[in-house]
């Protein structure tokens, strides 16, 4: 089998797993409850409420120190049986008496194996034929917009899905540490680097749990999961905000369309990470909490007119809006507290845009008080960590420092190496310009004491040409660079349309989401330029450009549907207006296509080659865990921790240097594999890997390079250890022909393994002509 | 009231039921054609004539006591030893006065001489070195000085072959370093006094002896590792009172510590000892120098007929690929038993409450062929007239025919034995019997003949052209213990063969384990005889068949399961497939994956074993194949060219 099918099969049981287990599921408990919402806004309910469910049953049960398969299983059954209980007061007795009658009796003979499979299968049919009704009912009628969202779904694949099928390692530098993380859980040992939010981690470590997925294997195939969800969350924000059918879907094509981006704002939905896991639930929360203004406005219309006591009794979906905000803020924070940060901006926007409403009693209380139980449950788990003695994980006191602070300190970064390394590639004429506008935002200030007014309009000026600057500096590709006023254009058109039509009755509800959505943007655009501002930055820019240009797209497509509806205000058909929207869309995503403008993302590199990862696979699947050990430099150590051992080149090389033979490198494993990048990889994003420095003598003979952590694999020091491995294989194999052998072998890599007798093992250390043996 | 026609229908189905059981019983009685030996054919056999030799003719198969008339031993006298060195193709030692040739594959190619460092006359090492080199169709030179050979060598050979009793530690040194770079393949096949390793350090190292950690150690037992010899790892410690019968192994060794470049086949393990940071003493390994093999043995265990099981072994280990030819047979004898008369009988009688006719035909015979079945093996049974000379006891053809019947119909085959509890000679017996024979008319041609401890000469005189028109005219090959004078497989006279009997199917030892082991991997050949005439004439209780069977069935019910892809034979079977083993010869060849084979002196079937690193058989033409362990192949072949296709095993399930 090749691994390209490998993966399409291993990341369609990823997807339908964590669909079944997070959406599914909950589908059946809560479908009643939320039937009065759009299929969409419903698919993000049981979405929350899964994943909310799920992470904090990992908690709950790793904190205990009682978290494996059986007890996730049996917890996530109780679980599910509780809510269903609470939702639906269904009476499970009476389908399980069903159940137990019929293995009664099969397994008393009453019943043939044939009818009892019978039964089984008749039952299944049934099911699936209710679940295809249920999709052709849901589709019937609206089969344009379901084509547009399959269009939608494949461009998206097309995207992200060939880096699944071409790059097998991860696609960030950071995975190998969460894979850390996450397999500590498997010993029992949550938050085993300090406390971190573990949101992201629970549910991959859930998966991996429950249905059996090596976790290496889930961290390569998630982001797409989660990229779909996030791009699927930016369209129903936008179906739910905007008042024409198609428009969404034009924000979803600008989106993933437009090659005018820079790579740093799109590259990170190609790995699975926390905060892009975590951009999953920015969106809903907001969209929950726009939507719980408008039903509870429309409840309290209801109330004052009815006085109908059944139509009280009803289910308030006011309610459910408000508690589906909770979850999905409070996960932001569990998953990543950048998402937090952004979703916490937002909420500040819609006080603005919705300060109408919110300010009254009927609203604040009930925000606020949701707001702060959502914080409390997110922290919860880490708060009882913290107390128990674990302290901060590296990252978050870095953080924590900023924001008491306000300035950065370089050594407390674990996780920002890969983006600093992207500032280092920008033009230096653009850090110019960057310099020049914030002297001019500078002098600005100072120029205050002529006259108030043009000192701040002279302020105000200069802060625009800041933000440009970043704009330029962190959104846009060097070629679009002028498409930063349009940026800007965005940035004061939303919110000031927004408040304009704030004055609208009519349009009230409309305009307090464009104007928050346009507060949002503008407050993201300062954080994006908070450093070159003066102000503390919370968040490092390259993170930043991620959410801004994530949110300007939904500014965008708001600008958009107020601009096509009052374009098309003359057209009294709907359907005419439809159609030439759907018209429209057509031909801008053909006009997209046809200009270049859609192209797939690339990575922005590939920690580990393919051939190691296919390694590693084989190696899993051919032999018994625990009897082989992967030397190779860092990666596999973490991706095998659950079947294998790891040796680290740099060990094995030190352990050699100077004394050849004489030395001792004893690898207690019945099978010992060595990975070897004939192409050394370029670790830390430096170019010089793809500069396709090979392997060579020239490489061998330098000396041995020294040093903490992953230094020692990145840049030339890599290419050096690569090319004594080598030797050493070399060297290895003259004198162990037959037992060393090439296990696998392309261009770029190659892997070699021995058999060794576990009674007497093999001495690895040889002299192999480059480790300057003393004699 | 039964009907009529009830009755009539009850008493057919009776009537067709009865039949059908009668009918079986007396068709299997009238079909059995007992008087005939199915597994004699007519065709004529091949004879010592045609065995191969180093020069190309027949007739000089190991130089076997019987071979020369005037009793000359193995490897002969000076004089001999320089004839068959005259005729050794390549040796280029002709003129040597301290050269001896043996043996040797008829082709000019150098590269399949081996040259033995030491005496084959004289030392045990150097016989098993002989008898290895005729199986394996080597030339062999032999040399008692190493520096008189590398000074006249001509081409370099295939494999040295060390007796460090030869070695000159002041000279030899430099020259066995000078033959390590060169890339000449060295065995020890024993290894010098510790003393002496330790004031050679250049020795040691040549031998990839890291560290000398105790000049004697006390071993708890030995393991012999995976994919060594045939029948996997084995672990050779006592971990119960009955390990403790079993071990006697030798125990007492240096402890080698050996370093990198070394692999090791065989270590001694010690209780204590940690293996990840202690390594075991080595007791066979292999050691990488310069661009040779070095190969060293500490302990006498190519002494003897397993040694030829280890050097195939060792030789596996020393290139890419080893094709060699095997026999390709297992075989279970029971001899001196049943006798045709009632013998013993207070004895017999106490102990088992019936006679020993009867104990044989109720007790002993289907518990054979219980074992028989379940183990697979086929029986030869060489059935006695009389265990004791001076039995007075009528002698019962009934009993012959009895016998005869039932080892047909169990697919088995008789032979013949002569043995005597009193020690009687073999001609005495032969003589004794023959009135028996005469009387008893049989046409069954008794092709197999016993040969006890010291009686395989005497046994070797009463066949081929002695025994012409005598009863044991038929004898073709005779199974004997005794190895002294004969190879394990060899011609006693030219139209006899000898199968050395490997096993004793009541004990079974460490050491014979081992040997077991390595005689299927050199041969693909055993014979475990089963002695009834203990059973007979028993001494103690350990002799009475209830303690016996238990024995025997555990061990041949055990031990032989790993070599069960080979075929279990009748030692008729076995006959004709040691004679096409002895007069075959082959050359092989390699080009990139493909194994030419070219077989000579083949007339019907013959086997090889072919033993890879890491490959496998992607397909063969003139013959057939079956993977008998991981990298080991048993080829059969009809046909005098085979082509092996390798191929590297085990490709990806994920690529």
């Amino acid at each position: 089998m090749s691994m390209t099918v490998l993966t399409i099969l291993q990341f369609s049981a990823t997807l339908f797993w964590y669909l079944v287990l997070t959406t599914g599921i909950p589908a059946l408990i809560f479908s009643r409850k939320v039937s009065g919402f759009s299929l969409s806004v419903r698919f993000f309910f049981y979405l929350l409420v899964g994943n909310f469910s799920l992470m904090n049953l990992v908690f709950a049960l790793q904190l205990l120190h009682i978290s494996n398969r059986v007890t996730l299983t049996l917890g996530t059954i109780v679980m599910y049986m509780v809510m269903d209980r609470l939702n639906n007061r269904r009476d499970w007795r009476s389908p399980l008496n069903a159940l137990v009658r019929v293995l009664e009796l099969y397994f008393d003979g009453q019943m043939k194996t044939r009818t009892f499979f019978l039964r089984i299968f008749r039952f299944i049919g049934k099911q699936i034929r209710r679940g295809f009704c249920f999709i052709g009912a849901k589709i019937k009628g609206r089969e344009m917009e379901w084509i547009a969202f399959a269009a939608v779904s494949a461009l998206i694949l097309w995207q992200y899905g060939w880096n699944l099928i071409t790059n097998y390692a991860y696609c960030a530098s950071d995975i190998v540490v969460h894979n850390y993380w996450i397999n500590s859980m498997s010993q029992g040992e949550i938050f085993v680097a300090g406390v971190y939010p573990f949101g992201f981690h629970c549910i991959i470590y859930y998966l991996h749990a429950v249905i059996g997925l090596d976790t290496y294997v889930l961290l390569r195939v998630f982001y797409l999961v989660q990229t779909f969800l996030v791009y699927f969350s930016l369209l129903t924000f936008l179906k739910i905000c905007c008042k024409n059918r198609y428009i969404p879907y034009i924000g979803v094509l600008i989106y993933a369309g437009p090659g005018i981006l820079a790579d740093a704002t799109r590259w990170r939905f190609c790995a699975s990470l926390p905060q892009e896991f975590g951009m999953v639930f920015i969106l809903p929360s907001i969209f929950f909490l726009y939507l719980f203004f408008q039903k509870k406005e429309q409840e309290l219309r209801l109330s004052a007119e009815e006085t109908d006591s059944n139509a009280a009794a009803k289910p308030k979906d006011s309610f459910l809006c408000l508690v589906a905000f909770g979850i999905a803020f409070s996960m932001t924070i569990s998953a990543h507290f950048y998402n937090t940060m952004i979703a916490g901006i937002f909420c500040a926007a819609i006080a603005v845009g919705y300060g109408f409403r919110l300010f009254r009693k009927k609203y604040f209380g009930r925000v606020m008080l949701t707001g702060i139980l959502s914080v409390f449950l997110a922290i919860l788990p880490m708060g009882i960590a913290v107390a128990m003695g674990t302290p901060l994980e590296g990252s978050l006191q870095w953080g924590m420092n900023i924001i008491s602070t306000g300035s950065e300190e370089e050594e407390s970064v674990t996780e920002t190496e890969s983006e600093e390394a992207t500032e280092a590639e920008s033009s230096a004429s653009l850090e110019n310009s960057r310099s020049d506008a914030t002297k001019t935002t500078s002098s600005g200030m100072a120029a205050g004491a002529g006259s108030i007014l043009s000192a701040l309009w002279e302020r105000a000026a200069g802060v625009v040409e800041v933000i440009q600057a970043e704009i330029k500096y962190y959104v846009l590709k060097v070629d679009y660079y002028e498409c930063s006023i349009a940026f800007l254009i965005l940035m004061a058109a939303v919110p000031a349309l927004g408040a304009l039509l704030l004055l609208s009755r009519r349009w009230r509800e409309y305009g307090a989401r464009m104007l928050s959505t346009g507060l949002c943007l503008d407050m993201l655009g300062v954080l994006l330029s908070a450093e070159e501002l003066g102000l503390p930055a919370l968040m490092d820019g390259s993170r930043c450009s991620i959410f801004f240009v994530f949110l300007s797209v939904a500014a965008l497509t708001l600008l958009l549907d107020v601009l096509w509806h009052f374009l098309t205000a003359w057209i009294r058909n709907g359907r005419v207006k439809n159609t030439a929207l759907l018209l429209c869309v057509v031909l801008a995503s053909a006009v997209t296509l046809q200009s270049g403008l859609v192209d797939r993302v690339e990575v922005q590199a590939v920690y580990g080659t393919n051939g190691a990862v296919t390694c590693l696979t084989n190696i899993i699947r051919d032999n018994k865990d625990f009897t082989w050990t992967i030397c190779s430099a860092n990666d596999e150590l973490r991706m095998g921790e659950d079947h294998g051992y790891h040796y680290e080149i740099s060990d094995f090389l030190y352990a050699m240097e100077n004394s050849g033979e004489l030395a001792n490198i004893i690898i207690p494993t019945q099978y010992v594999y060595f990975f070897i990048e004939k192409v050394p990889i370029d670790y830390y994003i430096s170019g010089y890997g793809n500069s396709g420095q090979s392997i060579s003598e020239e490489g061998a003979e330098r000396l041995l390079p020294y040093g903490s952590s992953s230094v020692i694999y990145q840049l030339e020091n890599r290419w050096i250890m690569m090319s004594r491995m080598y030797y050493w294989a070399q060297a290895f194999m003259e004198l162990y022909p037959n037992e060393f052998q090439v296990y696998y072998e392309t261009d770029e890599f190659v892997c070699y393994y021995i058999e060794q007798n576990t009674y007497y093992l093999y001495n690895f250390a040889i002299d192999y002509g480059y480790n300057n043996v003393l004699t | 009231m039964i009907s009529r026609r009830n009755y009539m229908t009850i008493v057919t189905m009776m009537g067709v039921v009865l039949f059908l059981f009668m009918f079986c019983g007396a068709a299997r009685d009238y079909l059995n054609d007992y008087d005939t030996n199915e597994y004699v054919s007519d065709e004529e056999q091949l004879t010592q004539s045609d065995v191969w030799s180093a020069d190309g003719t027949a007739g000089s198969s190991g130089e076997g006591a019987g071979t020369s008339e005037d009793g000359a031993s193995a490897a002969g006298d000076e004089s001999a030893g320089e004839n068959l060195a005259d005729k050794a193709a390549g040796s280029g030692s002709d003129t040597e006065d301290d050269a001896d040739t043996a043996g040797g594959r008829s082709t000019d190619c150098s590269s399949d001489l081996a040259v033995y460092l030491g005496d084959l006359r004289e030392d045990a090492l150097g016989e098993t070195v002989q008898e290895w080199c005729l199986y394996t169709k080597r030339d062999l030179v032999s040399y008692q000085s190493l520096s008189s050979w590398y000074a006249r060598r001509e081409e370099a050979p295939e494999v040295l072959l060390i007796n460090s009793e030869y070695l000159n530690y002041s000279t030899d040194i430099e020259l066995l370093l000078d033959l390590a770079e060169e890339g000449i393949t060295m065995i020890f096949c024993n290894l010098p006094d510790v003393t002496i390793m330790q004031q050679n350090e250049e020795l040691a190292d040549l031998l990839g002896i890291r560290l000398i950690r105790e000049e004697t150690c006390t071993l708890d037992g030995v393991y012999l590792f995976d994919g060594f010899l045939i029948g996997g790892r084995a672990e050779y410690t006592v971990n119960s009172e009955e390990d403790e019968e079993k071990q006697d192994l030798n125990l007492e060794v240096p402890w080698y510590q050996t370093g990198s470049r070394t692999k090791v086949y065989m270590a001694g393990m010690l209780e204590d000892a940690d293996p990840e940071t202690d390594p075991y003493p080595a007791l066979i390994w292999r050691s990488s120098y310069g661009n040779s093999y070095v190969f060293a043995v500490c302990g006498d265990y190519l002494e003897g007929t397993a040694g030829i099981g280890f050097l195939s072994a060792l030789m596996s280990e020393a290139g890419t690929y080893e094709i060699y030819p095997v026999v390709n047979a297992q075989n279970l004898v029971i001899v001196n038993g049943p006798s045709l008369t009632s013998e013993n009988e207070s004895q017999i009688q106490e102990v088992y409450s019936r006679d020993s006719r009867k104990l044989f035909r109720d007790v002993i015979f289907p518990g054979l062929a219980a074992i028989s079945q379940d183990s697979g093996f086929v029986m030869t049974c060489l059935l006695s007239v009389r265990t004791a000379s001076d039995s007075l006891s009528a002698l019962y053809t009934e009993d012959l025919i009895y016998y005869l019947k039932y080892l047909k119909e169990q697919e088995g085959e008789v032979g013949l034995s002569l043995w005597r509890t009193d020690s009687a000679s073999l001609s005495d017996a032969a003589e004794q019997d023959a009135a028996f024979w005469e009387e008893a008319g049989s046409s069954y041609a008794y092709s197999v003949l016993y040969a006890g401890d010291g009686q395989l000469i005497e046994a070797a005189s009463l066949t081929g052209e002695a025994a012409v028109g005598t009863y044991l005219e038929n004898v073709r090959t005779i199974a004997s213990t005794d190895t002294e004078d004969f190879y394990l497989l060899d011609y006693v006279n030219e139209t006899t063969t000898v199968q050395g009997i490997t096993n004793d199917a009541y004990t079974y030892t460490f050491s014979e384990d081992l040997e077991l082991r390595a005689l299927e991997t050199a041969l693909g050949y055993s014979t475990v005889s089963l002695d009834l005439g203990r059973v007979l004439w028993p001494e103690d209780e350990d002799d009475y068949w209830e303690n016996l069977y238990e024995d025997f069935s555990s061990i041949i019910g055990t031990y032989w399961k790993p070599f069960s892809d080979f075929e279990f034979t009748t030692l008729s079977e076995s006959d004709e497939r040691v004679r096409q083993f002895l007069a075959l010869d082959y050359e092989d060849e390699r080009t990139n994956d493909t194994i030419s084979l070219t077989v000579e002196g083949l007339s019907g079937t013959a086997w090889f074993l072919l033993r890879t690193n890491g490959e496998e058989i992607a397909s063969i033409s003139g013959g057939s194949f079956e993977e008998i362990e991981t990298d080991i192949y048993l080829i059969e072949i009809n046909e005098q060219n085979v082509e092996i296709k390798l191929e590297k095993s085990a490709e990806l399930y994920y690529y």
